[in-house]
């Protein structure tokens, strides 16, 4: 399994996938920071202030709007299609199955590499289009990360994320016949809550109980409590039910 | 070893795109309207000019507190009308207040919007940093061919 996850991490085609949403999502978070400056009401003490002040710019760490999860979407679509489906159309896939591993372990190794893939391209340049623009307040940006509790619960919020494409694109991938189809088939299921603004579904789900606890509470641990409480049944239940549910679809469906 | 060539040439790439972006983008000035309290967020250096009307008597005392040093930037107690200016040497929040009897507005205009010195040497920093990285490992594997 791991000597797979390694393959599948050098493999030049995922690569590509890899560098488009890393740079697209970076541009757009940049160009999303630089274009907005947001106004908030603060009452109080000099200490209150700051306090308030690092919260708000925690706020402002770039999160999925519409045009950044078309993005995310898209990307992960290609990744999890290209993985699981791209090797059973061109028939590699004969001998990569015919090896003495279970085909769930394969699938999830996959699985597994798309996440940490996807992952890595939406965390790493979120970050690089944040300290390009307010990497010159250093002390407010350490105390909101740290102090306020920004920095665990937006990994969380990036966790939920990609468990949520991953896991319904790999869903997709084992049901549908060919890369074509399952390529489009991912892409429309996660714009479908866009379209239809289901407040109940990821994306806006994981955004809204995020913004709501960090926004509401006031202990680190109350904050990031709250954001497990609001978004666990989609954002991780759902999603490994899903993802379980394709692995025991790839043991039933043949290689081709 | 390819993934990590991919991350560092992401950044290369991502780090050249930013500045045609932001050049656009700074060119536009930011407006706001202070009543009462506000803390700004601005997302990049500049000047911000401060200016208020108020009937000839009136007095109030007109503040810009930096939260990221802990300084105060302007304090001033005016009558009448009012016009100042405030570097704003780094991004990110700004507090301004107004503390008065009857209510005065002030209009905040950020113009001269540049980015600081810091967040240049970050940027031409990591930029400069992976793209070293990647020549040097680009080199290795050419030379042990």
């Amino acid at each position: 399994m791991r000597a797979q996850i390694r393959w599948e991490l050098e493999d030049p085609y995922n690569l590509i996938v890899f560098m488009f949403g890393f740079i697209m999502l970076g541009i757009t978070f940049f160009s999303g920071l630089t274009s907005n400056d947001t106004v908030f009401m603060i009452v109080g003490p000099d200490s209150v202030i700051v306090s308030e002040s690092a919260k708000n710019i925690g706020l402002t760490l770039p999160r999925l709007g519409v045009e950044e999860y078309t993005i995310f979407a898209l990307t992960g679509a290609l990744l999890v299609s290209l993985m699981l489906r791209y090797d059973r159309d061109t028939g590699v896939a004969k001998s990569v199955y015919s090896l003495p591993v279970r085909n769930h372990s394969v699938v999830l190794s996959k699985a597994l590499s798309a996440m940490v893939l996807l992952f890595l391209a939406s965390i790493l340049p979120a970050f690089l289009a944040f300290f390009y623009i307010y990497g010159d307040a250093p002390n407010l940006v350490k105390k909101a990360l740290l102090e306020e509790g920004f920095l665990a619960g937006y990994i969380l919020y990036w966790v939920m994320m990609v468990l949520y494409v991953v896991s319904l694109s790999a869903l997709v991938a084992m049901l549908f016949p060919n890369t074509f189809a399952s390529l489009l088939g991912c892409i429309t299921l996660l714009y479908v809550p866009l379209v239809l603004k289901l407040r109940s579904l990821p994306p806006a789900i994981i955004d809204d109980t995020f913004f709501k606890a960090y926004a509401t509470q006031f202990y680190p641990a109350d904050r990031i409590a709250a954001f497990l409480d609001g978004s666990f049944y989609v954002g991780l239940l759902l999603p490994v039910v899903m993802l379980g549910i394709a692995l025991i679809l790839s043991e039933w469906r043949d290689v081709l | 070893m390819r993934l990590l060539k991919a991350v560092l040439l992401s950044v290369v790439i991502m780090t050249l795109l930013v500045f045609p972006i932001e050049k656009n983008v700074l060119t536009q000035p930011i407006s706001e309207v202070i009543l009462v309290e506000q803390g700004i967020i601005v997302p990049s250096s500049g000047i911000a000019m401060l200016s208020s009307s108020a009937d000839d008597g009136t007095g109030y005392t007109v503040r810009v507190f930096d939260p990221e040093s802990g300084r105060t930037l302007l304090e001033r107690n005016v009558t009448g009308s009012f016009r100042g200016r405030v570097m704003l040497e780094h991004s990110g929040p700004y507090y301004f207040s107004v503390r008065t009897m009857t209510p005065v507005t002030i209009a905040v205009r950020v113009i001269n919007r540049y980015p600081s010195v810091a967040v240049l040497n970050i940027r031409y920093g990591l930029g400069a940093m992976s793209a070293f990285l990647l020549a040097v490992i680009l080199l290795m594997e050419g030379r042990r061919k």
